[in-house]
């Protein structure tokens, strides 16, 4: 927290190597973000530049409430949804009745089940994942955030991080078992 | 990337148990294993090298471009109000040129109110196009 607030001041004293420090410092968290949710890969960099650019305007509205990750992640997340909803490419799956449409890209029966291959399967298959499910698990597994900091950044109670970081890894599961054996993925 | 151990896998599963209620086999967990070592790895691609420089210099270009344009909008507001003082000076001290002047300005209004219309169009136009483009770099 002291970190954050010297580098908040630092910033709004107008140094701008230390919003070039603060860019350097989240650039993983929002990129992971935003690569989860954003598809076209051209918009990627575009998103995380305006995320950026409206942190800095931001900055002297922050209180130091929150770690200063979870203030930007929040921004990233609320910006990201905009980004999506402008540009209707929004997932509108029903969180109730999910349903992967993956098509079963399973290597030929002569072919060794590689392990980069199922992990790249996974990643193709989370991109499926209704937005929430997608956002929860990136903040969880890459960022390492505890579930209050993800109810904060999604707007949502703990009990419900929990069960859609359980759901979506359910999700995956059986999407998995329906393409291989258990016994092929141990 | 995270390595997990079996009990890793385990505790953080049962982390929702509440939420899952079920029991898990040791292939469950072989199968979570690999969904978790997919889900702790970060995605291929990133940002170029020069990122934050980039969005750095942008930044400033954006708060000194506003500051510019704050001051714009502060010596339009100190002319406007000069010349509305300087009318009202004019109207104590010499009525009679006064009223002449305001004969003048009202015979002209309309093309004073279309050319503050005009410039005000202009700018809002410009400033509209000029924030889409400033995001992609092109400014």
């Amino acid at each position: 927290m002291e970190e954050d607030e010297i580098i908040v001041r630092r910033i709004l004293q107008g140094e701008q190597a230390a919003f070039r420090s603060l860019v350097d410092i989240h650039q993983p968290l929002v990129y992971h973000m935003i690569n989860r949710l954003v598809d076209h890969e051209d918009d990627r960099q575009d998103v995380c530049q305006e995320v950026f650019l409206k942190v800095f305007r931001k900055l002297p509205s922050f209180r130091f409430q929150s770690k200063l990750s979870t203030w930007i992640a929040t921004i990233a997340y609320r910006h990201t949804l905009n980004h999506l909803r402008r540009t209707k490419r929004a997932a509108t799956t029903s969180l109730d009745k999910v349903s992967m449409k993956i098509e079963d890209h399973r290597p030929l029966a002569d072919q060794q089940i590689d392990q980069n291959y199922i992990t790249n399967q996974v990643h193709h298959m989370i991109r499926q994942l209704p937005e929430k499910y997608r956002i929860v698990l990136t903040l969880y597994h890459l960022e390492d955030m505890p579930y209050a900091e993800i109810a904060q950044v999604c707007d949502m109670p703990e009990g419900t991080v929990k069960n859609y970081i359980f759901r979506a890894r359910k999700l995956l599961k059986e999407k998995l078992e329906r393409i291989y054996k258990k016994e092929e993925l141990l | 990337m995270k390595e997990l151990t079996e009990a890793e896998i385990r505790k953080m599963l049962e982390e929702q148990s509440d939420v899952a209620g079920h029991q898990l086999d040791s292939q469950d967990i072989g199968v979570y294993e690999v969904i978790f070592t997919a889900l702790n790895e970060a995605p291929t691609g990133g940002l170029p090298m020069d990122f934050s420089n980039r969005v750095g210099d942008l930044a400033l270009n954006n708060a000194l471009r506003k500051e510019s344009r704050l001051k714009l909008l502060v010596q339009w507001a100190v002319a406007f109000g000069a010349l509305a003082l300087s009318a009202l000076i004019l109207w104590i001290f010499q009525p009679g040129f006064a009223s002449q002047f305001h004969a003048t300005w009202y015979e002209l209004r309309w093309i004073i109110t279309f050319s503050l219309v005009m410039f005000i169009g202009v700018q809002a136009a410009d400033y509209i196009f000029l924030k889409r483009r400033k995001y992609r770099g092109e400014s």
